[in-house]
C-alpha cells in the first residue's frame, strides 16, 4: 500500500516519526544527565534543609565550627554590661578544607556565670555591626539598624535580634558552640 | 596574495554570495547613530571574552591566592594593568551601553510585532550580564568583593519558600568562603559564557533574519485601501519592503558602528591605564568597622533597601525583583498596541522616563560617599573635631550633612538654625523614637559634637 502512495504524502509522516524518536532519545539522555548534574551542583549546599516560610531571611556568612565547643577565653577577663569584640581561633571545615580561622564575635557577660555570644552580622543583610560605646548600642552602617546590648532590635530594618552562639561556661572558661539560627 | 587565498577558499565553499548578501542587503532609512549601541554591546562582550580568557592564565580562584594573583597581574605582569583594567572598565561601560540599547529599542517600539522574541532574548542577555557582574566582582576577593557577596546572597535569601535554598546554592553552603569563590568562578567563566554565546547567537540570528526595525513613523506608510484586509504578516512585509526601498545598503551604517566601537575602546584603554583596577584590602570577614558597598550598578538596589522596612521586607524585595524581571521579559506581551512612534505612546514614554529617573536617582543617592567612612565637611578648625565625632559616633550612618551621610534620620545640614544647644544635647543623650540615645557619650565628645551641630545654620 505504502509503495503506491505519492512521495509528498509519505515523507512528512516518516520525518515526523524519526523526529519524535530523536526527540525521545535526546530527551532521555538530557534528563538522565541533568538530574545527577543538578544534584551535583545543588545537593551539598542544601543538604538537610527544608522548604522555608513565606518570609525569607538572611544567614550569617560565618564558617561553621568543626568541633562542638571552641574556647573563647576566661570568664574573669569579661566586663559586665559591655559587649567586647573577641576573635576566636575556630577549627572549621569548608568542603575539602580543614583549617583554623579567626572568627570575630561579640562577647557579653550577663551575670556571675552567664555569657552571651553574638554573631557580628546584622540580621538585615549581613553587614558587620559595631558596638558604639557612647550609645550603648550595636549600630549597622548599611541601612541604620540599631540593636541594644541584648541584641534586641531597637530600630531600622533588621527583622530579628542579633544571632547568638550556644555558650558553655566551665570552670572559669567560656566556650562557644553552634550558631543558633532561628528555624533550623 | 590575500585575494588568491580568498578565491581559493571561495572556490571550495562558495561563501562570497552570503557575505555580499549580508553586506549589501538594504536596511530602512534612518538607521543611524542611535543604532550603534547594539553593535557596541557586541563589541564590549567580545572584549570581555578575550581579556577574560587571558586573565585566567594568571588568576588563581582560591581564597588564599585570589587576591595576591590579582596583585601579581596588575603589578608584575607586563600589560597586566591594561588587561585587567580593560576587563573591569568594559564591564562597567557594558552595563551602561546595554541600558541605552534597550532604551533605544523601547522608544522606537522595536520590540513589537514581529520582533517580540528578539526583545526577550535581549532581556535575558541583560540578566546574564548582571549575573556576570555579580559573580565577577567576588573574584578579586577583596573587602568589597567579600561583603557585597554577603549582602547579595542574603538578598537571594529573601525569596519566600526557596530563599534558604537559593542562598545556600549561591554560597555553596551557609558560609561565604572557599566554596563560594569556587562556584562563582565556575559560573563566571563556564556557565554564564556558554549561556551568553547561545543567547547572543539567537539574538543576532533574529536581528539579521528579520532585518533592523525601521525607525517609527508618526504617520505610517500608505499601503492602499486594499491592504487593510490583508493578514498581519503580509501587511507587515509590504510595509517593510517599502521601508527598504527608500533605505540604504547595510554596509553604509557599519562605519558608524566601527567609529563608536573605536571611541569606546579608546575611552576604556585610557581608564584602564590611568585608573587601573582599584583593589580594596584583602577580604576580611572579621573587619567589623568595614562599611559594605556594592559596585555602582547595584547601588540603586542597595539604596532601595533603605525604603523597604518592616516585617514584610523580604517579601517586598522578592516581589520587586520578580516584578522588574517579568516586566522586562514580558514587555512585548502586555504592550501589544500597534503604535510604534513615541509620540503616539505617551503612557509607555512616561513609564520609561519614570523608570530611568528612578534608577538614576537611586544610584545617585546610593552613590554618595558612605558617611561612616568620611567625616562631613566642617566650616573651620573650631568645629572640625565635632565633625570627626559625628562620624566616629556613627551619627553620619543615619544623618546627612551637606550631601554626605545616611538617610535613616532627618537631614541635619541646617540643624543649628532649628534647635538650641540644650535641645540638641537632650536629643543626643535621650534619643527619641528611632533616634537612639547616646547616654554614655563622653563630655568632651558631646561638647565637640554640639559645637559642630550648632555651627550648621
Ligand atoms: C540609627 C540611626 C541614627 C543614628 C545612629 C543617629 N540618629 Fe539622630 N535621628 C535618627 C532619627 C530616626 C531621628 C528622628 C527621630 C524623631 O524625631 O522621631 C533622628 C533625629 C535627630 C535629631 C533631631 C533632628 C530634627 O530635625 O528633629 C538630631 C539633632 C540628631 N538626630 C542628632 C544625632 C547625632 C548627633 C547622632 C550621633 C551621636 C545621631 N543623631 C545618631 C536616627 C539616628
Amino acid at each position: 500500500m505504502s509503495s503506491t502512495a505519492p512521495e509528498s504524502e509519505i515523507k512528512p509522516t516518516r520525518r515526523e516519526a524519526v523526529m519524535s524518536a530523536l526527540g525521545a532519545i535526546v530527551g532521555f539522555i538530557g534528563a538522565a544527565l541533568a538530574a545527577p548534574l543538578l544534584v551535583f551542583l545543588f545537593g551539598p549546599a542544601v543538604r538537610g534543609t527544608t522548604i522555608g516560610g513565606l518570609l525569607g531571611r538572611s544567614i550569617p556568612p560565618t564558617p561553621r565550627p568543626r568541633e562542638p565547643w571552641t574556647r573563647v577565653g576566661d570568664l574573669g577577663g569579661l566586663q559586665q554590661g559591655e559587649p567586647t569584640i573577641t576573635t576566636v581561633q575556630m577549627p572549621v571545615q569548608e568542603g575539602w578544607i580543614q583549617s583554623t580561622v579567626p572568627v570575630a564575635v561579640y562577647v557579653l557577660r550577663t551575670g556571675a556565670d552567664s555569657v552571651t555570644i553574638f554573631d557580628v552580622h546584622c540580621t538585615h543583610m549581613g553587614c558587620p555591626v559595631t558596638w558604639n560605646h557612647a550609645a550603648g548600642r550595636f549600630l549597622c552602617p548599611c541601612h541604620g539598624g540599631v540593636f541594644n546590648s541584648d541584641g534586641r532590635v531597637l530600630s531600622g530594618p533588621p527583622p530579628r535580634p542579633l544571632d547568638r552562639y550556644a555558650v558553655r561556661v566551665d570552670g572559669g572558661a567560656v566556650y562557644m558552640g553552634a550558631l543558633q539560627l532561628p528555624g533550623t | 596574495m590575500w585575494r588568491r587565498v580568498v578565491s581559493w577558499v571561495d572556490e571550495r565553499l562558495n561563501i562570497m554570495p552570503l557575505w555580499h548578501g549580508f553586506l549589501d542587503r538594504k536596511v530602512p532609512k534612518g538607521i543611524g547613530w542611535f543604532h550603534v549601541f547594539g553593535s557596541a554591546t557586541l563589541f564590549l562582550l567580545v572584549l570581555q571574552f578575550v581579556t577574560g580568557i587571558f586573565l585566567t592564565v594568571y588568576y588563581a580562584p582560591s581564597t588564599e591566592h585570589a587576591y595576591r594573583s590579582i596583585e601579581f597581574i596588575t603589578g608584575q605582569v607586563p600589560f597586566g594593568r591594561f588587561v585587567a583594567g580593560v576587563h573591569l572598565w568594559s564591564a562597567s561601560i557594558l552595563v551602561v551601553v546595554i541600558g541605552v540599547h534597550m532604551l533605544r529599542t523601547f522608544v522606537y517600539g522595536a520590540y513589537k510585532y514581529p520582533r517580540e522574541a528578539t526583545w526577550i532574548t535581549g532581556a535575558v542577555l541583560l540578566l546574564l550580564v548582571l549575573a556576570f557582574a555579580f559573580t565577577g566582582y567576588l573574584l578579586p576577593y577583596d573587602q568589597k568583593a567579600y561583603w557585597a557577596t554577603v549582602v547579595g546572597t542574603n538578598i537571594a535569601g529573601a525569596a519566600p519558600l526557596v530563599g534558604d535554598w537559593a542562598l545556600r546554592i549561591l554560597r555553596g553552603g551557609t558560609a561565604v568562603g572557599a566554596l563560594t569563590l569556587q562556584r562563582f568562578y565556575a559560573f563566571h567563566i563556564w556557565v554564564l559564557p556558554a549561556a551568553l554565546v547561545l543567547f547572543v547567537a539567537a539574538h543576532l540570528f533574529m536581528v539579521i533574519r528579520q532585518g533592523i526595525a525601521a525607525p517609527p513613523r508618526r504617520w505610517p506608510l500608505d499601503l492602499g485601501s486594499a491592504a487593510a484586509r490583508l493578514p498581519r504578516r503580509e501587511r507587515y512585509e509590504r510595509q517593510y519592503a517599502m521601508e527598504k526601498q527608500v533605505g540604504h545598503p547595510f554596509y553604509v551604517s557599519i562605519l558608524k558602528d566601527a567609529v563608536f566601537a573605536l571611541l569606546l575602546f579608546l575611552a576604556i584603554a585610557v581608564l584602564a591605564v590611568t585608573i587601573g583596577t582599584p583593589l580594596e584590602p584583602p577580604a576580611d570577614p572579621n573587619a567589623t568597622s568595614y562599611v559594605p558597598r556594592p559596585e555602582w550598578y547595584f547601588l540603586d538596589f542597595f539604596q532601595l533597601l533603605w525604603y523597604l522596612q518592616g516585617q514584610w521586607e523580604p517579601l517586598w524585595i522578592f516581589l520587586i525583583v520578580l516584578g522588574v524581571v517579568l516586566m522586562l521579559l514580558l514587555l512585548p506581551f502586555y504592550d501589544r498596541g500597534p503604535e510604534r512612534h513615541p509620540g503616539r505612546r505617551p503612557v509607555a514614554m512616561v513609564c520609561a522616563a519614570v523608570g530611568v529617573v528612578a534608577v538614576m536617582g537611586l544610584t545617585y543617592l546610593g552613590g554618595r560617599k558612605p558617611a561612616a567612612t568620611q567625616a562631613p565637611p566642617a566650616s573651620g578648625a573650631a568645629t572640625a573635631p565635632g565633625a570627626r565625632e559625628f562620624q566616629a559616633q556613627a551619627c553620619a550612618g543615619c544623618h546627612t550633612i551637606a550631601g554626605v551621610g545616611g538617610t535613616a534620620g532627618p537631614n541635619l545640614s541646617h540643624i543649628g538654625a532649628a534647635m538650641t544647644r540644650d535641645q540638641l544635647r537632650t536629643f543626643i543623650v535621650q534619643g527619641r523614637g528611632r533616634m537612639p540615645a547616646f547616654p554614655h557619650i563622653s563630655p568632651d565628645a558631646l561638647s565637640a559634637l554640639l559645637d559642630y551641630l550648632e555651627s550648621l545654620k
